[in-house]
């Protein structure tokens, strides 16, 4: 039964924002649709449920939702800008290493770079990510980690490990 | 003119100034892997600001007139927001590992950590 809790919810509170409405009708077609794949893939989907429907993480997850689009977005989308204009680059791969372990925390950590202008995650493995990045200022992989995600693996540790 | 519509129209603004600086980036950068910077992350900002244009102007309709159906638009175009934050990068990953994977290398590039790592995978 592990996991059909939490991703329960998480069905019904979508249905509920995709139809609109609250009236009876909807609330018990919600409630069912939500149980249903609950149970159909609530265990691929969570591992821990007291983790999954912690508040605490929950509220890491929002403050890092603010955080990241009103200083990491901007910041980079202005120095990608600059580089759009001037033409002033110089591209390349660098190895960056990954300290979380669990997938979820994995995923955070290379959606949030590929999201922020200026680096894309190229490929994953067991202890590196490897990211083109358009403005290479150091191939050390510990420094480049600092410029590049030190503050996303922070999140991730404290929203999913 | 209402305050909400200079609002809209100023998000609006910045939208545009984005996606239109994505796609001068697609022409300005040489290779596929600079080009994905230009045209998915640029055009990320632009659809965040579109998103809260019709936010906006969906919460002020819904303000005036009190009509359930703008909640319901403006709740609706969040939900766009989310599912383009996560499917964006998500394409973004599998372009750029197919486009190395099939022998397009960085153009100009100081340094390919990730070449390094396929050659000692080969020999």
């Amino acid at each position: 039964m592990k996991g059909v809790v939490s991703t329960a919810l998480l069905t019904f509170v979508t249905y509920i924002i995709f139809t609109g409405s609250i009236t009876p009708y909807d609330l018990v077609t919600g409630a069912v649709v939500a149980i249903v794949i609950g149970l159909l893939v609530g265990k691929f989907l969570v591992e821990n449920d007291a983790k999954a429907l912690n508040p605490l993480r929950w509220f890491w997850s929002v403050v890092y939702f603010v955080w990241y689009f009103l200083v990491a977005e901007v910041k980079a989308h202005l120095d990608v800008i600059g580089r759009i204009i001037t033409g002033n680059f110089e591209p390349g791969i660098v190895k960056v290493p990954l300290k979380v372990k669990s997938e979820y925390a994995r995923t955070l950590v290379a959606n949030s770079i590929t999201n922020t202008p200026g680096t894309v995650v190229v490929d994953v493995d067991e202890n590196y990510l490897y990211v083109n990045w358009i403005n290479v200022t150091t191939e050390n992989p510990e420094e480049a980690k600092k410029e590049i995600c030190e503050g996303f693996e922070k999140f991730a540790e404290r929203i999913f490990e | 003119m209402s305050w909400a519509s200079y609002l809209v129209c100023t998000f609006l603004a910045i939208s545009l100034i984005f996606n239109t600086l994505g796609s001068i980036a697609l022409h300005r950068f040489p290779d596929v892997y600079t080009r994905l910077h230009g045209a998915t992350k640029c055009t990320t900002f632009g659809t965040i600001f579109a998103v809260l244009a019709v936010f906006t102007h969906a919460l002020y309709r819904l303000h005036a007139t009190g009509d359930p159906k703008y909640l319901q638009m403006g709740l609706h175009s969040l939900v766009a927001l989310v599912a383009l934050l996560l499917t964006n990068p998500t394409g973004a990953h599998a372009i750029a590992k197919a486009a190395h994977l099939s022998g397009y290398k960085p153009a100009k590039a100081v340094i390919d950590a990730y070449e390094e790592k396929l050659g000692g995978g080969r020999e």
